[in-house]
C-alpha cells in the first residue's frame, strides 16, 4: 500500500518535471529579452506617420536586430518613438533612421543607417535624420492616378491612329523592306569590292598599329619626340640660359647689360650728337673748308672751266685719231 | 432529492428547468467543491492518486493527439500559404494553433473521454450501490472523499497535459514541415520565436486549467447523481461526457474573447 503510493506520487512528480521543463524551455526561446534582457540604452526618434509599427518591434541595422521599440507616444502632433538599444551597439549622431517592411505582406520594422560621425549617440539621445515610410493608401493613389493616365494616353493613342494611319504604317514597312531587300542586292553584287575594302582597312589598321608601336617604344623622329627626353632637356636647359641671361642683363653685368643700365654711353651719345650738329650748322654757314665747299660757287665754276678746257683737248685727241689708225694700217701694209 | 423519479414527459420548459436545476446544482458542488478544498484533513494521497489517474495515465494518448494535430496542421497550412510564398509562417501557424486553442481544447477533449467518463461510471456505481450512502452515515463528507481529489488533480494536471500536448504538437509540425514538406528552418523557427508571446502560452494553460475544473466537477455531479441502476449509470456516463465536450467548447469561446 505505501509502495504504491510512493509510485503513485512519483508518476505525477515527474509529470509535472517535464510539464515544468517544457514550459521553461518554451517561455525562454520565445522570451529572449525578457527576463534576461541585454542592458541596453534609450534613444527616441519623432515621426510624423507611425502606422505600423507597434512596441517590441524590431530596430535593425543592416538587417541584423539591434534592438526594439519600447514606447510609441505622441509628442504634440506627431509620434514620438522610444528604443532600447543593445548596450553593445554604438550608433553615430548622424545616423539615419527609416520605416522598412518586409515586402507588401510584410511586418514593419525600423531600420538604422549608421552615419560616419565620431560621436556617438548616449542615453536619451535623439535620431535626428528620420525618413517618412511612404504611405501605402498614397502610394496606391499616386499609382492610380498615373495608371489613369497611362490609360487616357493608350485611348489618345488608339484615336490618333486611323485606317489610313494604319495604311500608312504599313507602306512605310512595306517600303522599309524593300529597301533592306536593295541593300542586301547591293552588298550581294559588290561583295568583292567590299571584302577588299575591308581588308584594305586591316592592313591600314595593322600598319598604324605597327607605327603607334614604333612611337610608343620610341622608335623614328615622331617616336624620338614623344619618348625621348633629351629635347625636353635641351629645351630647358635653353630656357635656364636664357634665363640666367636675362637676370644677368637686369643686374647691369656684361656689354648689353651695361647698355641696358649704364647710361655713360647714352650721355656720350648725347655729347657726340651735339657735336655732329655743330659741325652742320657751321657748315650750313659756310664756315671752314667744308663750309666753303658747300657754299663759295667760284670753285664750282673754276672747276667748270677746267672741265671744259679737258673737253676741248679731248676732242683734239679724237680727231687726230683717224690718221693715226690710217697711218697705222698703211704701216702695217708697206 | 436523490431517488427522484424520472421525468418521462419532455416539453421544453420542463428541459429547460431540468436545465437550470442542472446548472445550480453544478454551481452548488462547485462552491462545496472550493470550500472543501481548503478544510482539514488534507487527502493528499487520494489527490495524488487521481492526478496519476488523470494526468500521467492520460499522457500517451495526449501525446499521440497533440503531435498528429500539430502534424496535419502543418500540412494543411504549408498548402494554403504555399499559394503566396508563406511557407516561413508554417510554424508559426501551428505553434499559435496549438498553444492557444487546440492544445488546451484537444487535450481537455481526451481527458473529459478518458478520465471523465471514467469518473461518472464510478461515482455512479458507488451511487446506485448506495456506498455514497454509507460514507455519509459515516459521517464523512462524500463530496470531501470523492468529489474534491478529482476536482484538484484535473485543475493542476490539465495544465501540465496541456504544455506536453503543445510542445510535442510543434515538433510534429516541425518533423512534418522541416523535414518532410522542406520549408526552411531557419524561418520556421525565428518566425515561432517571432510571433509566439508568453501570454499565448500562459493563457492556453489557464484555459486548460478551467477546462480541467470543469470536466471533472460535470463528470462527478453527473455520477453523484446518478439513479436507475446499471442503466442509469450508462447514462449519466454518456451525458457526462457529453455535458463536459459541450461545456468546454462553449466555455473556451468566452475564456479566449476575455482573456486575449
Amino acid at each position: 500500500m505505501n509502495n504504491r503510493m510512493v509510485s503513485s506520487e512519483l508518476k505525477v512528480g515527474i509529470m509535472i518535471l517535464i510539464g515544468i521543463l517544457i514550459l521553461f524551455y518554451m517561455s525562454f526561446r520565445i522570451g529572449k529579452y525578457g527576463v534576461f534582457s541585454e542592458h541596453g540604452y534609450e534613444l527616441t526618434a519623432v515621426f510624423i506617420n507611425a502606422g505600423g509599427l507597434d512596441v517590441k518591434t524590431p530596430v535593425k541595422i543592416a538587417g541584423v536586430e539591434a534592438g526594439k521599440i519600447k514606447k510609441i507616444s505622441l509628442d504634440g502632433f506627431k509620434a514620438l518613438i522610444t528604443l532600447t538599444i543593445r548596450g553593445s551597439v554604438r550608433i553615430p549622431v548622424d545616423s539615419r533612421i527609416s520605416i522598412r517592411s518586409q515586402g507588401i505582406l510584410g511586418d514593419k520594422f525600423l531600420e538604422i543607417t549608421p552615419g560616419n560621425d565620431q560621436k556617438i549617440l548616449a542615453q536619451g539621445g535623439k535620431i535626428q535624420d528620420v525618413v517618412e515610410a511612404p504611405d501605402f493608401d498614397q502610394l496606391f493613389a499616386s499609382v492610380n492616378g498615373a495608371a489613369k493616365n497611362f490609360g487616357e494616353t493608350m485611348g489618345e493613342l488608339k484615336g490618333i491612329i486611323s485606317e489610313k494611319e494604319k495604311a500608312n504604317i504599313r507602306k512605310s514597312i512595306e517600303n522599309f523592306q524593300e529597301a533592306s531587300g536593295d541593300f542586301k542586292n547591293l552588298i550581294k553584287e559588290n561583295k568583292g569590292n567590299i571584302s577588299r575594302v575591308v581588308s584594305n582597312v586591316d592592313e591600314t589598321m595593322s600598319g598604324l598599329k605597327l607605327m603607334v608601336k614604333d612611337v610608343e617604344s620610341g622608335k623614328g623622329t615622331l617616336g624620338l619626340l614623344v619618348k625621348d627626353e633629351t629635347l625636353y632637356n635641351d629645351a630647358r636647359e635653353a630656357v635656364n640660359v636664357l634665363k640666367t641671361i636675362s637676370a644677368e642683363i637686369d643686374q647691369g653685368k656684361g656689354t648689353l647689360g651695361k647698355l641696358v643700365k649704364d647710361e655713360a654711353l647714352y650721355d656720350e651719345t648725347k655729347a657726340t650728337i651735339a657735336n655732329i650738329k655743330d659741325l652742320t650748322d657751321g657748315i650750313k654757314k659756310g664756315e671752314g673748308t667744308l663750309g666753303r665747299l658747300a657754299k663759295d660757287d667760284s670753285l664750282f665754276i673754276e672747276t667748270e672751266k677746267a672741265a671744259k678746257k679737258v673737253q676741248k683737248a679731248a676732242e683734239g685727241i679724237q680727231e687726230m685719231t683717224p690718221v693715226t689708225i690710217l697711218g697705222t694700217i698703211f704701216g702695217m701694209f708697206f | 432529492m436523490y431517488s427522484k423519479k424520472p421525468i418521462n414527459y419532455y416539453s421544453p420548459f420542463l428541459q429547460i428547468t431540468k436545465a437550470l436545476k442542472e446548472l445550480g446544482s453544478i454551481g452548488a458542488m462547485f462552491l462545496e467543491t472550493v470550500y472543501q478544498t481548503f478544510r482539514k484533513p488534507f487527502k493528499l494521497n487520494y489527490i495524488f492518486k487521481q492526478m496519476e489517474f488523470i494526468g500521467v495515465n492520460s499522457s500517451v494518448i495526449v501525446i499521440i493527439t497533440g503531435v498528429f494535430t500539430g502534424m496535419v496542421l502543418a500540412l494543411q497550412s504549408y498548402h494554403g500559404f504555399r499559394k503566396f510564398g508563406g511557407e516561413g509562417l508554417v510554424g508559426a501557424t501551428v505553434a499559435l494553433s496549438m498553444t492557444r486553442e487546440l492544445g488546451p481544447v484537444l487535450t481537455a477533449l481526451m481527458v473529459t473521454g478518458r478520465a471523465g467518463s471514467a469518473m461518472a461510471a464510478e461515482l455512479g456505481t458507488m451511487r446506485v450501490t448506495e456506498q455514497i450512502d454509507a460514507l455519509t452515515v459515516m459521517a464523512l463528507n462524500p463530496v470531501k472523499y470523492l468529489v474534491v481529489p478529482r476536482v484538484v488533480a484535473a485543475f493542476f494536471m490539465l495544465p501540465v497535459l496541456t504544455i506536453i500536448s503543445d510542445f510535442v504538437g510543434i515538433i510534429g509540425g516541425y518533423i512534418v514541415g522541416v523535414k518532410l514538406l522542406g520549408i526552411n528552418e531557419g524561418a520556421f523557427i525565428t518566425k515561432i520565436i517571432k510571433h509566439l508571446d508568453l501570454d499565448d502560452i500562459y493563457n492556453g494553460l489557464i484555459k486548460a486549467a478551467c477546462f480541467g475544473i470543469i470536466l471533472s466537477l460535470v463528470s462527478c455531479y453527473k455520477g453523484f447523481y446518478t439513479s436507475g441502476g446499471a442503466e442509469g449509470v450508462g447514462r449519466s456516463t454518456t451525458e457526462a461526457v457529453v455535458v463536459s465536450s459541450v461545456s468546454i467548447l462553449i466555455s473556451d469561446y468566452v475564456l479566449t474573447s476575455l482573456m486575449f
